[in-house]
């Protein structure tokens, strides 16, 4: 009895804070007896409220027998139990906090609950629309299921898509999955060094695993063989956790240099599995060769074989494939384009300084857009004899150099910045060592400056995944132009257009969302982190 | 392993890097010299017939050559700058300027030579314009050298005849090129690569070997990248001009350097306000400024509109309600990490969702007609519109006048303050609402068949389905940076102004207006100012929701006329100049914000 009385302190002792903090200071703040059993009385009335509400809603419901019946009761209980908050936080409000306030200059004393109150009651109000509106969206007023088919589509685009899908053609997707491995291991190997706990990493990790199941394996629509896609996904997900778990038990028993040389590993490797992916799915001619040669010797001879087949060209890759390419360009070769101009702008020597300023001004005097327009249709004129086969220049490839060269100005600015910065005394000391100018500048600067400006740096870089998007108005299939295209390409899915917007923008902002979170941690490690201070980009 | 060996280490491995970097130079040099000369060949090549020049591409040899020239000297002038520091000495001698002279000397020569002396354009003219910047930059190398000047010369005796051994060297391999073993006569590239390479590699071992001063470390780096430069440098200029005069009549349309086509009447309409111009009347330069007015009215809006709602964000997010700071939170986080072109296309595709359809005739007692295809408004006369305005600026200005010792924020002052404006606000209403107010003219022309009906042209105001979408998208988005920009500076703020601020009695809402936010201001606008430019580049993208910007209306010329390079010039120069002006604007703003110091 004792246990269960403590227990129900407790927990009004929580909902009292609760309601302190949505609604303000209750007026029987002293008198705790009277203050729980309002608080239970208006508990219980919104409950009644909010259960009429729960009955409405599902009634009010009627499209024909198009939704089930579990949908409409997700979307009624959504509703009721904003419901709920709305009618407790009036409720509260108004027995709780009303009291006699001057009004019109003290002349008279009206009843007025007090702003934060008012504050509380907007805000439910606001909630409630928004819970509606998102319910709505999600179960009752639209069909998934286009973007349940078009699920391959949209990651690697119509022409890979195709190739798997039909007899006639030899499907090249496998030149997917090493990058998927790789990725993945080197993302839990990242984990693994960084001071992340192991509980977080798991959360987030297990979450994360599952969502991306539950997207592989949902078996609606499906046009591939969702057993061996799970079956490699799992595998994945299993070799990112031993290369986490391994790192972990690295990282804490050796000392700490050998950590950070271990961490520096992982970042060249991360770069150069951008590099891997260009190779892997468009072999140059000489990675062919040497593939052939090696399997001559009858090493690995099935493995060989694949790579010494022609592989994907740009300008088949599509869907996601391409947003990820052409944003991990800007940010690869953008960084060294940036370190780049950078140090020309801040140069001593006019040949490098004003074609620096040249250039970082004029790419910046632009909107991406119009350098994308450039990128199009001018770029060829200029840059053709440099190719030997023009078509090597393709879309693709054009984008990703001027999302590089644009991504380049914008990290030379910030850069620049953290430059400037730099203790004069660091370089003082160098020179005093007697490390050579380049010395200075790309080992003692350059970590100087990125360590302060990593936070803007990862901001240009979230700018860049975003600005991606932009591709689809230069006719490149990525994946905007896939989902604003899908819902004419099938017949069952005719006037379904909005769904696939609201993937498209879901699917961004969970990658934006997820690089911004990882900045910020960054910086609370970097010990950067200032109360305020502001958005730099 | 003890310190030779390391020593050792180090030498094989700086002697792979050398090797590598000739490599690589190797690969540059020739692929960026060997279209050059073929760029150079054509252009020179001229084939009359009749009296008519048949090559398209060709230039007149002073011409090409002193322009070819000409680009490479400024590049030199950035290399080794010797005027600008001879003018500043006190004793300005001519020796001083000695490289300089010498450089200009040559490149008059050259091109003497290339009007009078007759060479071919399949080697001799190539050999001569892409050497004589490989010769001018060899006299950077051979100047900063300690082994080639005699040690008996002065400098300048040395740097003359540096200069005459290597011009004379040079001009007489471009007179008896075709006598030349075909090593270097017929793979000029790959001569010239090589001497590059080896220039570059001289000038490594010198900056290796640190020898010099910082001065002459600096002139030996510069030379070094003028060096590498060079190939781009000339592989851009003489592909420029190559695009200027091409013989292919597409490409020959997109580079044509000329703006006539603007004078002539545009081929499409767009939809601008407030000056409209006549579809098949007007110049394509009134279509411009149409366009300019269009963009500048939605960014003008939108950055009106942001700040109001990121402002009121941005404080929300520091509430002391739980549930309104997290609403403000999500907001934040929702909208700032969006794809702006993605947002724009959603909002667009949920206003045609949400409206309600044209057929529908959905209406507000006849004065507001709404569908998803706009929102028709009343419209007052122009001269009550100007009226209203002119009594709330004068309020306005009455108010600033007032309290310019001050705020005075008395309750007797407050209630004063608020019926005023209370009843100007109503007076302004009634002056709009009355006289010839022009109504949305409903006209049907087919009684039975919904849809078929319109507000007849002029009569009433419209704001089009995509302004709101741009509006919304922009402002949406933008806002969610706003609102982190006044976060932050409100709690960069030192606490002790608030607690001060409780201290003196003043309510929540009196701290936030008098003490928190113009403080917080100061911090803001340069933040601000870099949005407000983002504002206007990003209203770029309203091609997505096809509103009649800058970018669309220059597109759309595009693909009429093909004139892509002056279009694309008048592009970047339009969005840089509304950018200077913004930030004008702010600076001149910020100026005045912190002309007092704190």
């Amino acid at each position: 009895m004792s246990q269960n009385n403590g227990f129900f302190e407790s927990s009004m002792r929580r909902i009292l804070e609760l309601e302190r903090g949505v609604a303000g200071r209750s007026r029987w703040d002293l008198d705790s007896r009277m203050d729980t059993n309002l608080s239970l009385l208006c508990m219980a009335l919104s409950g009644v409220f909010s259960f009429s509400m729960l009955l409405s809603t599902e009634s009010s419901i009627d499209i024909g027998g198009e939704v089930s019946t579990a949908d409409i009761w997700i979307y009624s209980l959504a509703v009721a139990l904003s419901w709920l908050a709305v009618s407790w936080i009036i409720l509260i409000s108004v027995v709780k906090r009303t009291r006699m306030a001057p009004a019109f200059n003290g002349r008279i004393r009206l009843p007025w609950f007090g702003s934060t109150a008012l504050l509380g009651i907007v805000s439910s109000f606001i909630m409630l629309f928004l819970v509606e509106w998102i319910f709505d969206i999600l179960v009752i007023s639209m069909r998934w299921d286009i973007v349940w088919a078009n699920r391959v589509s949209v990651m690697l685009g119509p022409n890979l898509t195709e190739a798997m899908t039909q007899d006639y053609l030899v499907s090249e997707n496998w030149r997917i999955w090493p990058i998927i491995f790789l990725v993945w291991a080197l993302a839990g190997a990242a984990y693994g060094a960084s001071n992340t706990s192991v509980r977080s990493f798991l959360l987030g990790f297990g979450s994360v695993t599952a969502v991306v199941l539950l997207f592989a394996g949902n078996p609606l629509e499906a046009n591939y063989n969702i057993d061996r896609v799970l079956f490699r996904l799992v595998l994945a997900s299993v070799i990112s956790l031993a290369c986490f778990t391994t790192m972990r038990i690295y990282s804490q028993r050796v000392e700490e240099y050998r950590v950070n040389r271990a961490k520096k590993n992982i970042g060249l490797m991360a770069v150069s599995t951008f590099f891997l992916t260009i190779i892997l799915l468009d072999p140059p001619e000489f990675i062919k060769d040497i593939a052939g040669t090696l399997a001559g010797f009858g090493i690995l001879e099935a493995q060989l074989e694949l790579i010494t087949r022609d592989g994907v060209p740009p300008a088949r890759w599509g869907g996601l494939l391409i947003n990820l390419v052409v944003a991990a360009a800007g940010c690869v070769l953008g960084f060294a384009i940036g370190v780049f101009l950078a140090f020309s702008r801040q140069s001593d020597l006019p040949i490098l300084k004003w074609p620096g300023i040249a250039v970082i001004e004029i790419v910046r005097s632009g909107p991406l857009i119009c350098w994308l327009y450039f990128a199009m249709y001018l770029l060829p004129d200029v840059a053709d004899p440099l190719f030997t086969n023009p078509e090597d220049f393709d879309n693709i490839v054009r984008m990703m150099a001027i999302f590089s060269l644009f991504g380049g100005c914008y990290i030379a600015e910030v850069i620049r910045g953290g430059l400037q910065a730099v203790d004069s005394g660091q370089k003082e000391a160098a020179l005093a060592l007697g490390l050579s100018p380049m010395q200075i500048k790309l080992q003692v600067e350059l970590p100087n400056a990125v360590r302060t400006t990593l936070p803007s740096i990862v901001s240009v870089f979230i700018g860049l995944w975003k600005d991606t998007t932009l591709l689809f108005i230069i006719e490149i299939i990525d994946f905007f132009r896939i989902a604003k295209t899908m819902a004419n390409t099938d017949l069952r899915f005719l006037g379904d257009f909005l769904e696939p917007v609201y993937f498209t923008a879901l699917i961004f902002w969970v990658f934006a969302f997820y690089l911004s979170r990882v900045s910020m941690n960054v910086e609370r490690g970097l010990g950067l982190v200032k109360e305020g201070g502001g958005d730099v980009a | 392993m003890d310190f030779k060996s390391l020593q050792n280490r180090a030498n094989i491995f700086s002697s792979v890097k050398v090797l590598v970097a000739v490599v690589v130079l190797w690969a540059y040099n020739n692929k960026m010299l060997s279209p050059s000369i073929e760029a150079v060949s054509s252009m020179s090549r001229s084939f009359v017939v009749g009296g008519v020049q048949q090559n398209p591409a060709y230039y007149e040899p002073l011409s090409l050559s002193s322009v070819i020239i000409f680009i490479f000297l400024i590049f030199k002038l950035l290399a080794r700058n010797e005027i600008v520091p001879a003018i500043r000495s006190k004793n300005f001698q001519i020796t001083s300027i000695s490289l300089t002279l010498s450089s200009l000397i040559i490149s008059i020569l050259v091109i003497a030579l290339a009007v009078m002396g007759d060479f071919s354009p399949a080697k001799g003219m190539p050999f001569l314009l892409i050497g004589t910047p490989i010769v001018i930059a060899s006299l950077l190398v051979v100047d900063d050298s300690d082994i080639l000047p005699l040690k008996r010369l002065s400098r300048s005796n040395s740097r003359i005849i540096n200069t005459v051994i290597i011009f004379s060297v040079f001009i007489g391999m471009a007179f008896n090129i075709s006598f030349l073993p075909p090593i270097i006569s017929s793979e000029i590239s790959s001569f010239f690569s090589i001497v590059l390479i080896l220039m570059a590699l001289f000038v490594y071992y010198q900056i290796s070997s640190e020898s010099g001063n910082p001065l002459t470390h600096d002139r030996r780096s510069s030379t070094m990248i003028l060096i590498i430069g060079l190939p781009l440098i000339i592989y851009l200029s003489t592909r420029l001009l190559f695009l200027l005069h091409n013989p292919d009549s597409v490409t020959r349309e997109r580079w044509d350097l000329s703006w006539s086509f603007m004078d002539m009447k545009n081929t499409f309409e767009i939809n601008a306000w407030p000056i409209q111009p006549d579809f098949p009347e007007d110049t394509r330069w009134q279509f411009l400024f149409g366009a300019i007015l269009n963009s500048a009215r939605a960014t003008l809006l939108s950055i009106i509109l942001c700040t109001i709602l990121g402002v009121i964000i941005g404080v929300t997010r520091l509430s002391s309600n739980k549930l309104a700071s997290g609403l403000a939170t999500v907001y934040v986080e929702v909208f700032r990490n969006m794809p702006l072109a993605v947002l724009l296309f959603l909002v667009m595709l949920q206003l045609g969702e949400t409206l309600p359809l044209f057929s529908e005739e959905a209406n507000i007692a006849g004065w507001i007609y709404y569908s998803n295809q706009g929102v028709f408004l009343p419209r007052p006369e122009t001269l009550r519109i100007i009226i209203a305005l002119a009594i709330v600026f004068s309020l306005w200005a009455g108010g600033r006048y007032r309290d310019r010792d001050g705020i005075d924020d008395s309750p007797e002052a407050l209630t004063r303050k608020s019926l005023i404006w209370s009843m100007a606000l109503v007076a302004c209403l009634g002056i709009l609402l009355t006289g010839d107010m022009s109504l949305p003219n409903y006209v049907k022309t087919n009684p039975n068949i919904p849809g078929t009906w319109t507000i007849e042209e002029g009569s009433a105001f419209e704001i089009t389905k995509a302004f709101m979408a741009l509006i919304i998208g922009l402002t949406l988005f933008t806002a969610s940076v706003v609102a982190e920009i006044v976060r932050g500076s409100i709690q960069a703020l030192p606490r002790g102004q608030v607690e001060a601020a409780v201290s003196l009695g003043l309510s929540p809402y009196q701290r936030l207006r008098l003490v928190i936010l113009p403080q917080a201001l100061r911090s803001m606008i340069p933040l601000l100012n870099s949005q407000y430019m983002n504002v206007w580049k990003n209203s770029s993208l309203a091609i997505i929701v096809a509103y009649s910007d800058i970018f669309y209306v220059i597109f759309v010329m595009m693909n009429n006329v093909g004139k892509l390079i002056p279009l694309f010039l008048l592009l970047l120069v339009i969005y840089q100049a509304g950018s200077l002006l913004i930030s004008g604007i702010m600076n001149f703003y910020n100026a005045r914000v912190t002309r007092v110091k704190i």
